[in-house]
């Protein structure tokens, strides 16, 4: 079976190679090789190398599993994959997360996009008062106390 | 249409989420509890507005959960104001101040389901008198319209009144629903299924907590309406009334592929359990050991991973066993124990078959050494074994001499640290051997760390 590769350009000139059953996780990809099907590198203007190298670290695991189970993939497998995604998430700074999510956003990758929100809803919002959410993400305040009582009031039962 | 939308998106520093755009951050709100997703609205002026694009965008990924129990309870300023003495004019204060919430929360369904176009998952949750079941069957309603496949609904009263005004129409006899969940408590006043049969024709998953309806009610009228039903979930959990004695369990069904069964600790007698389910590959059961002579079961070729949670009526110890039960696992794959049927297994010794296809199997144990005597009992009928996982099995690190370690991973985290803790205590240990993939540094530098420690001394 010959396996195809595919060569993807980071927007810093990081060129990544890779076989064609891991980048087509990508939605976009496919699209991008009809576009531009007289060159043979597709440009990513949107995503750097050390980005794109998380994302296809990640398409790699994923690939390779769907493979070797051959659709019926075990619960242990599944188990296993899940953990390697709580770890991989867990090794990420949150410059690194939020870049990651817009590069999965872009690249339509919906199960590492899916994985990313999930993370940041678990990890930075829940769980956390109004106060803690504003200085782990870093948001500023923009509402006068007035302002904030009647966003408040308006779905008082939310914060019961 | 993706690729357009990403090109919005400046490549300039993109380090705090305020540079996200807004569909993502309203896709990253879907991920949350709806509640925690609502709460958001004052952190700034620009979160304000993305839960209506949140719902407006992707209410189909949310999972819609509406809870009024929170409600039921006073808010914290109020507690702690008048948590010297919880009097009279508590409670008082409490509605007073309730009313409004209750309104404010509404309003926002009411918003909330109207503002979407789907809706694919949605819980509701509704307390004694708080949100009244009219509400519940109009929500749904609206719901259903918008395309819901998968209701979670919790109904509790003690109202005559009140229950019998539970939508049963349109939970009950439903061509749309593919999964439900059922939690229905209406005291001593069960559901009747005689007048109305239900009709679920779709519906693939099915997960009762509470059993608000009598077994035989339904074994006999509610599987049957279920023809392409996958999972089933009962879950005994209000013992209210002790029934004394399990109910007769005749699960009947062609398609069912995983059941679990959980009476948790709801009966003191076990009852029979018939099962003809011959597509069965999944069973997880919890509770006294079905009686022996009058149980049965048509899954023997099909089951492939059982979980048993099976103990012995202390009454009646002698009379009872654990023989049935075990001998239905002959073909598993997998097969998980509980303490309390391995507790069972010791003190009855049931026959065992041979697990001729077992790979996998689990047991979990207490301290006493004796409940182990079991094991090698498993392990000399088992002869595919693979996998072997011993839970609760208690060694103190500074017995240990000799270690071996063979394909440890540091896998999740937890694993790691607890084996530190493990290894650090290590007082006598003379011989170490292990086998550690090369480029796991944090397990070499334990490693190193245990030995210089060693060397100290």
């Amino acid at each position: 079976m010959s396996k195809k590769n595919i060569v993807l350009k980071s927007s810093n000139g990081i060129i990544f190679e890779v076989e064609e059953a891991v980048a087509l996780q990508s939605e976009t990809i496919p699209y991008m090789i009809e576009d531009d099907c007289a060159n043979d590198t597709i440009p990513l203007a949107n995503v750097t190398g050390d980005i794109l190298a998380l994302v296809i670290e990640y398409c790699k695991k994923h690939v390779v599993v769907a493979d070797g189970d051959g659709g019926g993939s075990s619960s242990s497998s599944q188990e296993d994959l899940k953990n390697w995604d709580a770890q991989f998430m867990n090794d990420l700074d949150q410059s690194k997360i939020f870049n990651l999510l817009l590069a999965a956003d872009f690249l339509n990758i919906k199960t590492l996009f899916d994985l990313t929100c999930q993370f940041v809803a678990d990890t930075m919002i829940k769980g956390k008062s109004v106060e803690e959410v504003r200085r782990t993400l870093n948001i500023e305040k923009d509402y006068t106390s007035e302002e904030e009582a009647k966003a408040r009031q308006e779905n008082e039962w939310a914060f019961k | 249409m993706r690729p357009a939308k990403a090109k919005k998106v400046k490549s300039c520093s993109r380090d705090a989420i305020s540079s996200l755009p807004d569909e993502v951050l309203a896709q990253i709100l879907s991920f949350l509890p709806t509640k925690r997703a609502v709460s958001t609205s004052v952190l700034s002026k620009r979160w304000r507005d993305l839960f209506p694009l949140m719902n407006h965008l992707f209410a189909s990924q949310h999972h819609l959960c509406l809870d009024d129990s929170d409600l039921l309870y006073p808010e914290e300023e109020g507690k702690k104001t008048l948590s010297g003495f919880r009097g009279k004019c508590f409670p008082v204060y409490c509605i007073l101040r309730r009313k409004d919430v209750h309104q404010s929360f509404r309003d926002f369904v009411e918003k909330t389901l109207s503002g979407c176009k789907s809706v694919k998952k949605l819980s509701l949750k509704c307390q004694d008198g708080f949100m009244c079941f009219a509400l519940a069957e109009k929500w749904i309603r609206i719901a259903l319209e918008r395309g819901l496949v998968d209701l979670d609904l919790r109904l509790t009263t003690s109202s005559y009144e009140e229950a019998s005004r539970f939508p049963r129409s349109i939970v009950f006899r439903n061509k749309t629903l593919v999964k439900l969940t059922l939690g229905i408590d209406f005291g001593h006043i069960p559901i009747s299924f005689s007048q109305e049969p239900p009709f679920l024709p779709v519906l693939k998953s099915l997960v009762i907590y509470g059993v608000g309806f009598r077994c035989y009610q339904f074994c006999w009228y509610m599987l049957p309406a279920c023809p392409v039903l996958e999972e089933l979930s009962l879950q005994y959990d209000l013992c209210r009334e002790k029934i004394g004695t399990a109910p007769e369990l005749r699960i009947s069904h062609q398609t069912l592929k995983r059941l679990t069964v959980h009476y948790n600790n709801c009966f003191s007698c076990s009852g029979s359990a018939r099962f003809d389910t011959p597509s069965l590959v999944y069973l997880d059961f919890s509770g006294l050991s079905p009686v022996d002579y009058y149980s049965t079961a048509s899954f023997l070729d099909s089951l492939v991973e059982a979980k048993l949670d099976v103990g012995l009526n202390p009454k009646f110890i002698q009379y009872t066993s654990v023989s049935t039960i075990i001998s239905w696992m002959s073909n598993v794959k997998s097969l998980s124990l509980s303490s309390t049927s391995v507790k069972a297994m010791c003190s009855r010794r049931p026959v065992l078959p041979s697990f001729v296809n077992l790979v996998k199997l689990s047991v979990e144990s207490d301290v006493t050494k004796e409940r182990w005597k079991v094991l090698p009992r498993l392990l000399n009928k088992s002869p595919k074994l693979e996998t072997l996982v011993l839970k609760g099995v208690y060694i103190d690190p500074s017995e240990v001499k000799v270690l071996k370690i063979y394909g440890f991973s540091r896998g999740s985290g937890g694993e790691f640290r607890r084996s530190k803790r493990f290894f650090l205590k290590m007082q006598i240990f003379q011989k170490m051997k292990a086998e550690i993939e090369a480029d796991d540094n944090k397990i070499l530098q334990l490693v190193s760390k245990i030995l210089t420690r060693r060397k100290k001394r």
